[in-house]
Protein backbone atom coordinates (compact mmCIF):
# COMPACT_ATOMS: atom_id res chain seq x y z
CA UNK A 1 0.00 0.00 0.00
CA UNK A 2 1.45 3.40 -0.45
CA UNK A 3 0.03 6.46 0.96
CA UNK A 4 -3.41 8.53 0.52
CA UNK A 5 -2.56 12.21 0.22
CA UNK A 6 -3.77 14.35 3.13
CA UNK A 7 -4.59 18.05 2.79
CA UNK A 8 -3.95 20.89 5.34
CA UNK A 9 -4.45 24.43 4.67
CA UNK A 10 -0.61 25.04 4.18
CA UNK A 11 0.68 21.50 3.72
CA UNK A 12 0.01 18.47 1.63
CA UNK A 13 1.41 15.32 3.59
CA UNK A 14 1.92 12.32 0.92
CA UNK A 15 3.94 9.54 0.25
CA UNK A 16 7.93 10.09 0.67
CA UNK A 17 9.65 10.55 -2.99
CA UNK A 18 12.57 10.28 -4.48
CA UNK A 19 13.32 13.43 -5.27
CA UNK A 20 12.48 14.28 -1.94
CA UNK A 21 16.48 12.65 -0.75
CA UNK A 22 18.42 16.10 -0.87
CA UNK A 23 16.43 17.76 1.86
CA UNK A 24 16.24 14.39 4.22
CA UNK A 25 19.84 13.96 3.29
CA UNK A 26 21.01 16.91 4.37
CA UNK A 27 18.68 16.55 7.44
CA UNK A 28 19.72 13.49 8.64
CA UNK A 29 23.31 14.92 8.01
CA UNK A 30 22.87 17.95 10.29
CA UNK A 31 23.16 18.45 13.47
CA UNK A 32 18.85 18.55 13.87
CA UNK A 33 19.09 15.32 13.55
CA UNK A 34 20.84 14.60 17.18
CA UNK A 35 17.49 14.05 19.34
CA UNK A 36 16.46 11.24 16.69
CA UNK A 37 19.94 8.92 16.47
CA UNK A 38 22.05 11.71 14.05
CA UNK A 39 23.29 12.91 12.57
CA UNK A 40 24.60 9.80 10.30
CA UNK A 41 26.79 9.80 7.32
CA UNK A 42 25.07 9.94 4.22
CA UNK A 43 25.16 6.53 3.07
CA UNK A 44 24.03 5.33 6.16
CA UNK A 45 20.80 7.66 5.89
CA UNK A 46 20.18 6.63 2.30
CA UNK A 47 19.46 3.51 4.13
CA UNK A 48 16.96 4.72 6.56
CA UNK A 49 15.92 6.67 3.48
CA UNK A 50 15.13 3.39 1.61
CA UNK A 51 13.48 2.40 4.99
CA UNK A 52 10.58 4.74 4.31
CA UNK A 53 8.57 2.22 1.58
CA UNK A 54 9.65 -1.07 2.97
CA UNK A 55 7.86 0.40 6.37
CA UNK A 56 4.75 1.30 4.24
CA UNK A 57 4.64 -2.25 2.27
CA UNK A 58 5.02 -4.14 5.74
CA UNK A 59 2.74 -2.66 7.46
CA UNK A 60 0.14 -0.68 5.27
CA UNK A 61 1.16 2.66 6.86
CA UNK A 62 4.08 4.49 7.28
CA UNK A 63 5.36 7.98 7.56
CA UNK A 64 4.50 11.06 5.13
CA UNK A 65 6.61 13.52 3.35
CA UNK A 66 5.48 16.56 4.71
CA UNK A 67 5.69 19.50 1.96
CA UNK A 68 5.07 22.86 2.02
CA UNK A 69 2.13 23.91 -0.66
CA UNK A 70 3.54 27.48 -1.09
CA UNK A 71 7.00 26.15 -1.95
CA UNK A 72 6.14 22.63 -3.11
CA UNK A 73 9.20 21.94 -0.57
CA UNK A 74 9.30 18.74 1.52
CA UNK A 75 10.07 19.64 4.74
CA UNK A 76 9.57 16.82 7.40
CA UNK A 77 7.81 13.67 8.06
CA UNK A 78 5.52 12.79 10.07
CA UNK A 79 2.51 9.89 10.65
CA UNK A 80 2.51 6.22 12.49
CA UNK A 81 5.84 4.63 12.16
CA UNK A 82 5.94 0.85 13.88
CA UNK A 83 9.51 -0.72 13.64
CA UNK A 84 10.27 -3.98 15.25
CA UNK A 85 11.38 -3.65 18.84
CA UNK A 86 8.40 -1.00 19.74
CA UNK A 87 5.35 -2.39 21.55
CA UNK A 88 3.14 -0.25 19.69
CA UNK A 89 2.87 2.33 17.28
CA UNK A 90 4.19 5.90 17.68
CA UNK A 91 3.04 9.18 16.07
CA UNK A 92 6.40 10.28 15.24
CA UNK A 93 7.02 14.24 13.66
CA UNK A 94 10.12 15.79 12.26
CA UNK A 95 10.78 18.69 10.77
CA UNK A 96 14.33 19.25 8.86
CA UNK A 97 15.24 22.59 8.62
CA UNK A 98 15.42 25.53 11.52
CA UNK A 99 13.25 27.79 9.09
CA UNK A 100 10.08 25.48 8.72
CA UNK A 101 10.13 25.50 12.61
CA UNK A 102 8.13 28.10 14.66
CA UNK A 103 5.36 28.29 12.83
CA UNK A 104 3.00 26.01 13.78
CA UNK A 105 3.73 23.25 11.00
CA UNK A 106 4.56 20.48 12.50
CA UNK A 107 1.27 21.13 14.71
CA UNK A 108 -0.69 21.14 11.06
CA UNK A 109 0.60 17.77 9.77
CA UNK A 110 0.70 15.61 13.27
CA UNK A 111 -3.05 16.42 13.29
CA UNK A 112 -3.39 15.77 10.32
CA UNK A 113 -1.74 12.11 10.80
CA UNK A 114 -3.20 11.35 13.64
CA UNK A 115 -6.64 11.89 12.35
CA UNK A 116 -5.78 9.71 9.22
CA UNK A 117 -4.17 6.94 11.73
CA UNK A 118 -8.47 7.13 13.66
CA UNK A 119 -10.43 7.43 11.06
CA UNK A 120 -8.87 5.53 7.95
CA UNK A 121 -6.98 2.53 10.24
CA UNK A 122 -9.08 2.69 12.85
CA UNK A 123 -6.76 3.16 15.69
CA UNK A 124 -8.53 3.69 18.98
CA UNK A 125 -5.12 4.97 20.66
CA UNK A 126 -1.55 6.54 19.70
CA UNK A 127 1.72 7.13 21.70
CA UNK A 128 4.62 9.21 20.86
CA UNK A 129 8.19 8.78 21.99
CA UNK A 130 10.19 11.69 23.14
CA UNK A 131 13.66 12.57 23.94
CA UNK A 132 13.16 14.46 27.60
CA UNK A 133 15.49 16.62 26.31
CA UNK A 134 13.71 17.86 23.01
CA UNK A 135 11.69 20.61 24.46
CA UNK A 136 10.27 21.81 21.11
CA UNK A 137 8.72 17.93 20.58
CA UNK A 138 7.08 17.81 24.56
CA UNK A 139 5.53 21.72 23.55
CA UNK A 140 4.35 19.87 20.83
CA UNK A 141 2.87 17.08 22.23
CA UNK A 142 1.32 19.18 24.93
CA UNK A 143 -0.60 21.35 22.37
CA UNK A 144 -1.69 17.72 20.96
CA UNK A 145 -2.95 17.05 24.20
CA UNK A 146 -0.55 14.06 24.91
CA UNK A 147 0.09 13.43 28.18
CA UNK A 148 3.62 11.35 29.49
CA UNK A 149 2.32 7.62 30.33
CA UNK A 150 5.90 6.52 31.82
CA UNK A 151 9.59 6.57 30.86
CA UNK A 152 10.67 3.92 28.69
CA UNK A 153 14.20 2.15 27.62
CA UNK A 154 14.41 1.79 23.43
CA UNK A 155 17.24 1.09 22.24
CA UNK A 156 19.89 2.31 24.04
CA UNK A 157 17.60 6.08 25.01
CA UNK A 158 15.52 7.42 27.44
CA UNK A 159 12.35 8.11 25.91
CA UNK A 160 9.16 9.46 27.12
CA UNK A 161 6.11 7.61 26.31
CA UNK A 162 3.32 9.97 25.45
CA UNK A 163 -0.22 9.05 25.20
CA UNK A 164 -2.60 11.17 22.65
CA UNK A 165 -6.44 11.72 23.41
CA UNK A 166 -7.85 8.89 21.03
CA UNK A 167 -10.59 9.50 18.80
CA UNK A 168 -13.24 10.06 20.82
CA UNK A 169 -11.60 12.64 23.17
CA UNK B 1 2.95 -9.14 -0.67
CA UNK B 2 0.85 -6.08 -1.10
CA UNK B 3 -0.23 -3.77 -3.90
CA UNK B 4 3.29 -2.05 -3.55
CA UNK B 5 5.33 -4.70 -4.01
CA UNK B 6 3.12 -7.02 -6.52
CA UNK B 7 4.54 -4.19 -9.32
CA UNK B 8 8.19 -5.89 -8.88
CA UNK B 9 9.07 -8.69 -10.97
CA UNK B 10 9.45 -12.63 -10.32
CA UNK B 11 11.94 -14.67 -12.25
CA UNK B 12 12.29 -18.51 -11.85
CA UNK B 13 15.01 -20.96 -12.55
CA UNK B 14 14.90 -24.89 -12.59
CA UNK B 15 14.80 -25.36 -8.90
CA UNK B 16 13.70 -21.23 -7.30
CA UNK B 17 11.07 -18.91 -7.61
CA UNK B 18 12.80 -15.07 -7.00
CA UNK B 19 9.82 -12.80 -5.69
CA UNK B 20 9.74 -9.66 -3.66
CA UNK B 21 10.41 -9.74 -0.20
CA UNK B 22 7.88 -9.08 2.30
CA UNK B 23 6.61 -9.14 5.52
CA UNK B 24 6.23 -12.85 5.73
CA UNK B 25 9.97 -13.10 5.47
CA UNK B 26 10.75 -11.27 8.88
CA UNK B 27 11.39 -14.10 11.11
CA UNK B 28 13.95 -15.86 8.52
CA UNK B 29 15.56 -12.67 7.68
CA UNK B 30 16.13 -11.79 11.69
CA UNK B 31 17.57 -15.56 12.19
CA UNK B 32 20.05 -14.69 9.71
CA UNK B 33 20.76 -11.52 10.96
CA UNK B 34 21.06 -12.91 14.52
CA UNK B 35 23.47 -15.98 13.80
CA UNK B 36 26.45 -16.44 12.61
CA UNK B 37 25.72 -16.92 9.53
CA UNK B 38 25.86 -12.90 8.94
CA UNK B 39 29.18 -12.32 10.44
CA UNK B 40 30.30 -11.25 6.66
CA UNK B 41 27.33 -9.17 5.66
CA UNK B 42 26.67 -6.68 9.10
CA UNK B 43 25.63 -9.29 11.69
CA UNK B 44 25.30 -10.52 13.73
CA UNK B 45 22.15 -8.07 14.54
CA UNK B 46 19.44 -7.71 16.92
CA UNK B 47 15.80 -8.30 15.46
CA UNK B 48 15.09 -4.27 15.45
CA UNK B 49 18.02 -4.18 12.96
CA UNK B 50 17.27 -7.21 10.89
CA UNK B 51 13.60 -5.43 11.08
CA UNK B 52 14.88 -2.47 9.56
CA UNK B 53 17.25 -3.64 6.98
CA UNK B 54 14.01 -5.76 5.77
CA UNK B 55 12.36 -2.34 5.05
CA UNK B 56 15.85 -1.20 3.69
CA UNK B 57 15.83 -4.15 0.99
CA UNK B 58 12.32 -3.22 0.01
CA UNK B 59 12.64 0.85 -0.91
CA UNK B 60 16.00 -0.19 -2.60
CA UNK B 61 13.46 -1.03 -5.45
CA UNK B 62 11.62 2.07 -5.14
CA UNK B 63 15.11 4.40 -5.23
CA UNK B 64 16.73 2.45 -7.73
CA UNK B 65 14.07 0.62 -9.34
CA UNK B 66 15.50 -2.46 -8.63
CA UNK B 67 16.76 -4.78 -5.44
CA UNK B 68 17.49 -8.23 -3.85
CA UNK B 69 14.57 -11.27 -4.15
CA UNK B 70 13.34 -13.37 -1.56
CA UNK B 71 14.25 -17.18 -3.43
CA UNK B 72 11.85 -19.92 -2.22
CA UNK B 73 12.07 -23.36 -3.29
CA UNK B 74 9.51 -24.29 -6.22
CA UNK B 75 7.84 -26.62 -4.16
CA UNK B 76 7.10 -24.21 -1.45
CA UNK B 77 9.44 -23.66 0.79
CA UNK B 78 10.87 -20.99 3.69
CA UNK B 79 13.02 -18.31 2.80
CA UNK B 80 16.12 -19.59 1.11
CA UNK B 81 17.88 -16.57 0.44
CA UNK B 82 18.26 -12.46 -0.22
CA UNK B 83 19.97 -12.59 -3.78
CA UNK B 84 20.07 -9.84 -6.06
CA UNK B 85 21.37 -6.61 -7.26
CA UNK B 86 22.18 -4.32 -5.06
CA UNK B 87 23.39 -0.57 -4.93
CA UNK B 88 23.47 1.84 -1.77
CA UNK B 89 24.66 5.03 -1.50
CA UNK B 90 28.31 4.72 -1.13
CA UNK B 91 28.75 1.87 -2.95
CA UNK B 92 31.50 1.20 -5.14
CA UNK B 93 29.77 -0.09 -8.12
CA UNK B 94 26.78 -1.97 -7.96
CA UNK B 95 26.66 -5.57 -6.74
CA UNK B 96 25.05 -9.10 -6.75
CA UNK B 97 24.72 -9.95 -3.50
CA UNK B 98 23.38 -13.59 -2.17
CA UNK B 99 22.80 -14.02 1.35
CA UNK B 100 21.40 -17.58 2.10
CA UNK B 101 19.63 -18.62 5.16
CA UNK B 102 20.78 -22.11 7.49
CA UNK B 103 19.71 -24.74 6.14
CA UNK B 104 19.91 -24.46 1.80
CA UNK B 105 23.82 -24.54 2.04
CA UNK B 106 25.88 -26.80 -0.50
CA UNK B 107 23.01 -27.43 -2.99
CA UNK B 108 24.09 -24.93 -6.06
CA UNK B 109 20.88 -22.42 -4.84
CA UNK B 110 22.95 -19.35 -4.14
CA UNK B 111 24.48 -19.59 -7.49
CA UNK B 112 21.70 -20.45 -9.51
CA UNK B 113 19.88 -17.57 -8.31
CA UNK B 114 22.31 -15.27 -8.50
CA UNK B 115 22.85 -16.10 -12.33
CA UNK B 116 19.29 -15.07 -12.86
CA UNK B 117 19.42 -12.23 -11.40
CA UNK B 118 22.24 -11.30 -13.41
CA UNK B 119 20.72 -12.60 -16.21
CA UNK B 120 18.15 -9.97 -15.23
CA UNK B 121 20.47 -7.39 -14.97
CA UNK B 122 22.25 -7.51 -18.04
CA UNK B 123 18.92 -8.57 -20.11
CA UNK B 124 16.42 -5.89 -18.37
CA UNK B 125 18.66 -3.09 -16.36
CA UNK B 126 21.22 -2.87 -19.01
CA UNK B 127 24.38 -3.43 -16.61
CA UNK B 128 27.05 -3.95 -18.71
CA UNK B 129 29.87 -5.22 -15.67
CA UNK B 130 28.70 -6.50 -12.29
CA UNK B 131 30.49 -7.08 -8.86
CA UNK B 132 30.28 -9.21 -6.04
CA UNK B 133 31.44 -7.97 -2.33
CA UNK B 134 33.14 -10.63 -0.94
CA UNK B 135 34.55 -10.65 3.15
CA UNK B 136 37.95 -12.50 2.12
CA UNK B 137 37.48 -14.88 5.23
CA UNK B 138 34.06 -16.12 4.29
CA UNK B 139 34.88 -19.07 1.83
CA UNK B 140 31.39 -20.47 0.93
CA UNK B 141 30.92 -17.14 -0.53
CA UNK B 142 34.05 -16.94 -2.43
CA UNK B 143 33.13 -20.10 -3.97
CA UNK B 144 29.48 -19.29 -4.90
CA UNK B 145 31.73 -15.97 -6.85
CA UNK B 146 33.92 -18.61 -8.75
CA UNK B 147 31.20 -21.14 -9.55
CA UNK B 148 29.54 -17.47 -11.28
CA UNK B 149 32.76 -17.36 -13.53
CA UNK B 150 33.93 -14.06 -11.44
CA UNK B 151 37.45 -13.19 -10.97
CA UNK B 152 39.14 -11.20 -8.30
CA UNK B 153 39.99 -7.82 -9.01
CA UNK B 154 41.36 -6.43 -5.76
CA UNK B 155 40.61 -5.75 -1.90
CA UNK B 156 39.48 -2.26 -0.43
CA UNK B 157 38.42 -0.96 2.82
CA UNK B 158 34.94 0.18 2.51
CA UNK B 159 32.86 2.23 5.16
CA UNK B 160 30.15 0.12 5.88
CA UNK B 161 30.93 -2.86 4.13
CA UNK B 162 34.55 -3.31 6.03
CA UNK B 163 37.21 -5.20 4.53
CA UNK B 164 36.00 -6.29 1.33
CA UNK B 165 37.53 -8.45 -1.81
CA UNK B 166 35.95 -7.10 -5.10
CA UNK B 167 34.87 -10.15 -7.81
CA UNK B 168 34.65 -9.21 -11.29
CA UNK B 169 31.46 -11.00 -13.06
CA UNK B 170 32.11 -12.22 -16.62
CA UNK B 171 30.18 -9.54 -18.85
CA UNK B 172 26.76 -9.78 -20.97
CA UNK B 173 29.20 -11.35 -23.93
CA UNK B 174 30.42 -13.75 -22.19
Amino acid sequence: MMAPTLETPRLILRMMEPDDWPNYADYYTSERSASVGGPKSRSQTWQQFASFWGHWAIHGFGRFAVVERDTAQSVGHVGPYHPEGYDEPELSWTLWTNTAEGRGLAYEAATAARDWCYSALGWTTLTSLIDPANDRSIALAGRLGAAVERRIELEGYQLDLYRHPGPDA
Amino acid sequence: MNRFTSTFPRLETERLILRPLGHEDFPAMAEFYGSERSRFVGGIVDPAKAWRQLATEIGHWTLRGYGRFGVELREGSSLVGVIGPWFPHGWPEPELGWDLMAGFEGKGYASEAARATRDWAYGSLGWTTAISLVAPENKASEAVAKRLGCTYECDIEHATAGHVSIWRHPGPDA
